[in-house]
């Protein structure tokens, strides 16, 4: 499945002529709060699945430069997570690298590594998806407010802690809204993310409701 | 036979070499007058004022000259009619003649003053070619009179259609006269020939003696450019919204708002679903529904009707300044005048 979505995304690649030169965005750059809930579910081989939730704010700054016919996008968080037990408290970090190409003037297909990492006063708990993404834009009150929809899935991946990687997926939706013909913008979505070893023993999941304010278009 | 005519010639007419200069002629006159050889003074001068040649040659000062030495040699040979004739030739010619008065005696000068003061006419000085913007200059006529009279001065068309009349009035030692190239009505004469009437007359109003001036206008006119043609309807933004976008709106926000829902038990099912995404459904569901009510179709886009409305704008003020190019150009009428050669026609008056 994954494979062939590659395939798919390398023959749009090779498929797009260079007029989409000309629909690639100006670069743009944004800072974003994000109310963060991390579930993280142990399966253990006998016994009983145990759940941890962690909650906090994290702040996460992300700009995109197109570079020829590309888009370069570029993103970055770091934000403090308590639980329960503050023993348990961990520092979440992420940061991502995509490489984006426009087919049409609504549709973005990206690629690029993203790695997360948990710090906790013990160790530091580290994931490495590499993933394709698909973004989708449309006007709603064109051309001031908009909406998106982006889902992507790791192809491959990578974790630190003695497991062999299993799978990622995610999504994010959300609205945003142009201040008249000022480049300012500002920005409400949600996002959901997750990624789980081989085997199915552990699962961690991301969610985020954002609120950020931008400039470019 | 020969020989005695030929002295029997040179008895009765001055020696003159064939192809002799009236300057030289009137130059052997003056010596004439002098030596009181007064025919051949009278003779000399009517043949070198016989004489057609060009003006550079023998110019006004010259035949002037030669004028007032042949009244004056007539005065002197007692004949009276001819020297008034004489005398009359010279004030047509330069109204403003002075006779110097170390050359001749005083009953000659008083004779010609007599007789100018007699002859009712008027001199007209204008230069050959004149330039002028209508509006800022005017064409300039300098009149001399060879006495006091009264002068009626009128621009005709060809066919004697008056144009303008430009003084009525007395006139005495001289006069300008100013036209600024239009009729009667105040409008711009167009290109033609146009003759300056200058009417002596006398105290009756009868006409005495009218000196005309051929002028050749030629107006030209500054091209007018064409008004800028409206805005392209291609240019143009629809002002109103068609069934489409409402729908793609209502589709496009109840669409991602049911994603934002549904995707977070799709992609992650082990998570507890927070609340803060219904906040994020909730409002692009709502963003959805506000767009499919005011993207209705007939309602209008604020945006497009503001683009239009600043392109016909640009167009109203384009054809604006259009306009007052257009005036200025209209405004800016040249015109060439070249001056003729002033005839005298003779009146019934006096």
């Amino acid at each position: 499945m994954t494979l062939r979505l590659l395939m798919a995304l390398m023959m749009v690649s090779m498929a797009t002529p260079i007029a989409v030169l000309s629909q690639v965005r100006e670069r743009s750059a944004s800072g974003t709060l994000l109310f963060t809930r991390l579930d993280r579910r142990l399966v253990p081989i006998s016994g009983t699945p145990t759940n941890e939730s962690f909650t906090g704010v994290a702040l996460g700054l992300d700009g995109s430069v197109p570079i020829w016919i590309f888009e370069l996008d570029v993103r970055y968080l770091n934000g403090n997570l308590g639980s329960s037990n503050p023993d348990l408290d961990l520092n979440l970090v992420e940061a991502e690298l995509f490489l984006g190409l426009r087919p049409l003037p609504w549709v973005v297909l990206k690629a690029g590594p993203h790695a997360r990492a948990f710090e906790t006063v013990r160790s530091t708990e580290r994931w490495l998806f590499w993933e394709i993404r698909a973004r989708a834009e449309a006007g709603l009150l064109a051309p001031r407010l908009g909406t998106y929809l982006e889902l992507w899935g790791a192809l491959v991946g990578d974790v630190n802690f003695g497991r062999s990687f299993g799978s990622g997926r995610g999504a994010e939706a959300g609205i945003t809204y142009q201040f008249g013909s000022t480049p300012l913008w500002v920005r409400a979505g949600y996002r959901v993310d997750r990624g789980s070893v081989s085997g199915g023993s552990i699962f961690d999941s991301v969610q985020q409701v954002l609120i950020g304010v931008g400039f470019g278009r | 036979m020969f020989l005695a005519g030929a002295a029997l010639g040179l008895s009765v007419t001055p020696q003159t070499a064939p192809a002799q200069a009236p300057q030289e002629l009137v130059e052997q006159a003056v010596r004439a007058y002098g030596d009181l050889a007064l025919d051949d003074a009278a003779w000399l001068l009517r043949r070198a004022l016989n004489m057609t040649v060009p003006p550079a040659t023998f110019g006004d000062a010259d035949r002037a000259r030669a004028l007032m030495f042949l009244g004056a040699t007539e005065v002197l040979r007692s004949n009276a009619d001819s020297a008034g004739a004489a005398f009359r030739r010279l004030v047509f010619l330069q109204p403003r003649y002075q006779p110097d008065q170390l050359i001749f005696p005083p009953d000659v000068t008083m004779i010609f003053e007599t007789v100018r003061q007699q002859t009712k006419t008027v001199g007209v000085q204008v230069p050959r070619e004149t330039d002028l913007r209508l509006g800022q200059d005017r064409f300039s006529a300098w009149i001399v009179a060879s006495s006091p009279h009264e002068l009626r001065a009128e621009i005709t068309y060809d066919d004697g259609r008056l144009a303008r009349t430009l003084y009525t009035g007395p006139i005495g030692d001289s006069l300008r006269l100013l036209w600024d190239g239009r009729d009667a009505n105040g409008r711009p004469v167009e290109s033609g020939r146009f003759l300056m009437n200058l009417v002596s007359r006398d105290a009756s109003g009868q006409m005495i003696r009218l000196t005309r001036l051929p002028l050749d206008l030629d107006v030209r006119l500054r091209d007018t450019m064409p008004h800028p043609e409206p805005p392209a309807d291609s240019l143009m933004l629809p002002e109103s919204w068609d069934g489409k976008p409402s729908l793609e709106s209502l589709l496009g926000g109840l669409t991602i708002g049911a994603a934002v829902l549904l995707l977070p038990s799709a992609v992650a099912p082990e998570a507890n679903i927070t609340g803060g995404r219904l906040a994020v459904a909730g409002a692009v569901s709502i963003a959805g529904i506000v767009g499919f009510v005011t993207r209705r179709p007939g309602q209008p886009i604020r945006e497009n009707v503001l683009a239009n409305d600043v392109l016909r704008q640009a167009w109203r003020d384009s054809i604006e300044v259009m306009a007052q190019q257009n005036s200025q150009l209209r405004a800016d009428v040249r015109m060439r005048i070249r001056a003729g050669n002033a005839v005298r026609i003779e009146g019934v008056g006096q």
